[in-house]
């Protein structure tokens, strides 16, 4: 952003904006490759967490160290609050899968943040829709194998509800469990990270603009306070967004979990 | 004026294009798909796998020291019945010692008490046997003298009376003296 608005004649354009406002979330090829900087990172954000865990857990020692400590607790807490916490009975054996997407989405969230990349992967559709429809396949599988024909026959015709009101509940149901969830899904997390994304960049290009644009002592005394309260603002958002990538990441397993205990125990 | 609103028109129009970014490029999904893949898979076949053989001998190891603690609680336990019983025996055997010194010395007090007594009654036994020894000494010495005194009176006295008053006069004497 900062590299296409210095190309920005300021005096004379009434907007400025990047040629193609995908600029903003679209990279060159990578080292003269076909490969896009975004799929580049996209496959970091999968060797980093596989990199992090083979090194932690790779001694096993029985007194483990920090970054074993680090490991082990993230596991633990995916598996203990997550998979056992939310599914219950049998939420065991969706550990691997919430431990995945869990890593895959913090790691590719905290690009946002990350020094040199300060891009999340997430905020592209194409991981958040993927991983909502594993989610999702996955949860209508369960349904499906717990109860066959049952799941669909109770989201069309929900039990406990007065007969009057079936159709409608029915459709709502119907709708939003099949429908909306794996879309509400990805677009949270997609949304959230687009909007933390577009605000960084706005603060903190604004900053740049305010502090580092040439001029006269005039100028610098006139613009750089405000340049300067932008950048405050932004540092202040940028810790932000290192709660809202955890955060998000957290979520999303967290639903994940939701939606297929709902179909592992309707009783619930 | 007129100009800046064409220009804000312009970009609300060239804007619609940003639906673009909602749809997901193929790429970037075939990219998903594999880095997916890589971690899932990791994370399926080898770290938990490697996680729970961890746990497991981790919770093994603990199990044994506390196996091991225990059982050293147990041995330390029994070395102090046993000090406690040595020290308990040494008491023991101290009071035995005590009383056995005592009765001994008691024994010896009681020895040499009946010994004492028994040498004091010797030498007033002696004393007494002397006594009675001295006594009849004197008492025959006395007799002598006074027999010799008897005869010298009796001879004194007899040259003054008859053969049958010195003799009534003698016996009387000597029975007095007895």
């Amino acid at each position: 952003m900062i590299t296409a608005a210095e190309t920005c004649d300021f005096i004379n354009e009434v907007v400025c904006k990047p040629a193609n406002v995908k600029e903003l979330f679209e990279f060159g090829n990578f080292a003269g490759t076909q490969i896009s900087r975004t799929e580049v990172l996209i496959l970091l954000a999968a060797i980093i967490p596989v990199v992090v865990v083979f090194f932690g857990l790779r001694k096993k020692s029985v007194v483990p160290g920090k970054l074993q400590s680090a490991v082990e607790s993230i596991f633990t807490f995916v598996k203990d609050e997550i998979a056992l916490g939310v599914i219950g009975r049998g939420g065991e054996k969706f550990t691997p899968y919430l431990v995945s997407i869990f890593l895959f989405i913090l790691v590719g969230n905290l690009f946002e943040v990350a020094p040199l990349i300060n891009f999340p992967v997430t905020s592209r559709m194409a991981l958040p829709l993927f991983l909502s429809l594993i989610t999702y396949f996955i949860f209508v599988f369960v349904g499906i194998k717990e109860e066959g024909f049952g799941y669909i026959s109770h989201l069309v015709w929900p039990p406990g509800v007065p007969v009057a009101l079936k159709p409608l509940v029915g459709v709502i149901e119907l709708v939003s469990v099949l429908l909306v969830r794996p879309f509400s899904l990805a677009v949270r997390l997609f949304a959230n990270l687009v909007a933390g994304h577009v605000m960084l960049s706005l603060l903190l290009a604004s900053a740049y603009f305010f502090l580092v644009q040439p001029g006269g002592a005039d100028y610098i005394l006139s613009k750089a306070p405000i340049g300067l309260a932008w950048f405050t603002l932004g540092l202040g958002i940028y810790g932000f967004e290192l709660i809202v990538s955890i955060l998000q990441a957290y979520i999303f397993t967290l639903l994940s979990a939701v939606y297929i205990q709902t179909s592992l125990h309707p009783e619930h | 004026m007129n100009m800046n609103l064409e220009l804000l028109l312009a970009e609300a129009e060239e804007s619609s294009s940003g639906i673009d970014l909602l749809l997901p490029a193929t790429s970037e999904l075939v990219a998903g798909i594999a880095a997916f893949a890589i971690v899932f898979f990791f994370i399926w076949k080898w770290a938990l796998p490697a996680l729970n053989e961890t746990l497991a001998s981790r919770a093994s190891a603990i199990e044994g020291q506390i196996k091991e603690a225990e059982e050293t609680k147990a041995e330390a336990e029994k070395s102090k019945a046993e000090y406690d019983k040595l020290v308990s025996n040494a008491d023991s055997e101290v009071q035995t010692i005590i009383d056995e010194g005592k009765a001994a010395a008691e024994k010896i007090k009681e020895d040499m008490l009946a010994e004492a007594k028994k040498e004091a009654e010797a030498i007033v036994e002696k004393a007494k046997s002397d006594s009675e020894a001295e006594k009849e000494r004197v008492s025959s010495e006395l007799k002598g003298e006074v027999a010799d005194l008897s005869l010298e009176i009796s001879q004194k006295v007899a040259s003054s009376m008859s053969k049958n008053d010195q003799k009534k006069l003698i016996d009387k004497f000597i029975k007095d003296m007895g």
